[in-house]
């Protein structure tokens, strides 16, 4: 199968997308052992720098970042090499702000400098605990939906997969979903 | 960025829903078109400039990237679990093409006989490679510039401070190859300090990287203009004028290698290497 076919069955998106992540994720799946090898890391993190940087190929295929330049092999094997760069920094750096997610960072870069300081600051360590917390309370399917949309599926794939009536009800019951947890973490809001 | 496609509007003012619930659905909807860049320009800039004069609307958009942050390691979590097992051995490896019921007749035996045969065909390599190494050896300039970009030129590292200005946040995007937002970034921060040398310096790396040639040709020699210890700008302007390839770029490449050479430049040693064994 050519790098083509797996990105048009990425982007195709529907209940056959798992099967191209599934092709992705196997066919490359040998970098875990030269991640062991070649950082001297365990085999379950270097799996968790694999899966992490498969996830992130997914994620760049989707939303276009993948321009093709290189081989789907080339590219995953780069970003792999520099997820396992990030798991050595986190485990050797006392710094806790090093322990940025990839999702954080990118969205706190869309953000101008002055604005993102401000924001960087009200994300602590402890709210994102609760958050994580939250999630767990918020029901299945809730969490499901949030989960799918965080995972690149439109509205309307997630309208078709879950069975809601329309693109528009799917959103709304997303953003209610969000909303759950926002009324949870009402009281460490007003720590601000 | 997931989440690709809102499509309709969606409708939160239904009867039942008090009003506090609907302002913050509200305004979890239009945090999310911003990060989803729907917002027009003179939308975007209120908004940027709430979070900078609004502290509650701030921690609101805080909530909004904690949720999402946390969202992706939850996901990040049921993919592990999924793809856990292709390594135990518990799936076999999917075979896009055939359904499920004949994908699954492929025994962990088959997979295994696969992975000698994969051996077999390793060690055939080496044997090979060590009988055709030195035609390698003798590869043109032209090969070891491109090879001395995919190799040194693959990333660029990082503070370990964890800073998060425009000029990391560019490196971090060099780094997951997504070049065009480098390039925003390095060129936003050039062009606010000019005596930025790493910025210049990035910023050409990232469009010769992109092959964007004639770009970063500007760049390093702007670069190799500044007055700077160990300049890399000579070097990189000779790696970029090797890879473009076109009638004049050997000669002027090579006259530049040997200035490196000659004043103990950045890539001095590389230089000396690749004029040692260049041929005529």
């Amino acid at each position: 199968m050519h790098d083509e076919e797996i990105i048009e069955g990425l982007v195709r998106g529907g209940p056959q997308r798992p099967v191209f992540e599934n092709e992705l994720y196997s066919r490359y799946n040998y970098f875990i052992n030269e991640g062991c090898r070649k950082y001297n890391i365990s085999s379950d993190d270097s799996f968790s720098a694999y899966s992490d940087a498969v996830l992130s190929v997914i994620h760049n295929v989707l939303d276009n970042s993948f321009a093709s330049r290189s081989s789907l092999k080339t590219y995953l094997f780069k970003i792999f090499n520099n997820k396992c760069i990030d798991f050595i920094r986190k485990k050797t750096t006392i710094k806790e702000r090093v322990n940025v997610s990839a999702v954080e960072t990118e969205m706190l870069g869309q953000l101008p400098d002055n604005a993102k300081i401000i924001i960087e600051k009200l994300i602590d360590k402890q709210k994102m605990i609760a958050v994580k917390q939250f999630l767990g309370e918020i029901g299945e399917k809730c969490r499901q939906i949030l989960l799918l949309f965080q995972d690149g599926y439109s509205d309307k794939e997630i309208a078709e997969q879950l069975a809601y009536n329309s693109p528009s009800v799917a959103k709304v019951t997303r953003l209610r979903c969000l909303e759950k947890i926002r009324e949870r973490m009402q009281p460490f809001m007003s720590q601000v | 960025m997931p989440g690709k496609d809102q499509g309709a509007d969606a409708t939160l003012h239904e009867p039942g829903l008090s009003i506090y619930k609907i302002i913050m659905s509200e305004q979890l909807e239009y945090i999310e078109s911003y990060f989803q860049q729907k917002l027009t320009g003179p939308e975007k800039e209120e908004f940027e400039q709430r979070c900078v004069t609004d502290e509650k609307f701030a921690g609101e958009v805080a909530f909004y990237i904690s949720s999402r942050s946390a969202l992706n390691d939850l996901l990040l979590e049921q993919k592990k679990q999924e793809w856990s097992r292709f390594e135990i051995g518990e799936e076999p490896m999917p075979v896009i093409g055939q359904d499920s019921e004949t994908s699954s007749s492929r025994t962990p035996v088959r997979k295994i006989n696969e992975r000698k045969w994969f051996l077999y065909a390793a060690a055939a390599c080496v044997v090979i490679a060590l009988i055709i190494a030195p035609w390698f050896l003798s590869d043109s300039p032209q090969k070891k510039a491109g090879k001395y970009v995919s190799s040194s030129l693959s990333s660029i590292s990082q503070t370990m401070d964890g800073s998060r200005d425009s000029l990391q946040l560019g490196i971090q995007y060099y780094n997951s190859s997504q070049y065009d937002k480098a390039i925003t970034l390095f060129q936003g921060v050039y062009s606010a300090h000019p005596d930025n040398n790493d910025a210049l310096r990035f910023l050409g790396q990232t469009q010769l990287v992109q092959k964007k040639y004639d770009a970063a040709i500007i760049s390093f020699n702007e670069l190799s203009k500044k007055q700077t210890y160990s300049n890399p700008g000579v070097f990189l302007k000779a790696v970029t004028l090797l890879r473009r390839g076109q009638a004049s770029d050997l000669v002027e490449a090579r006259k530049l290698l040997e200035q490196v050479v000659q004043g103990n430049l950045y890539g001095s040693r590389e230089a000396a290497k690749w004029l040692e064994d260049w041929s005529d």
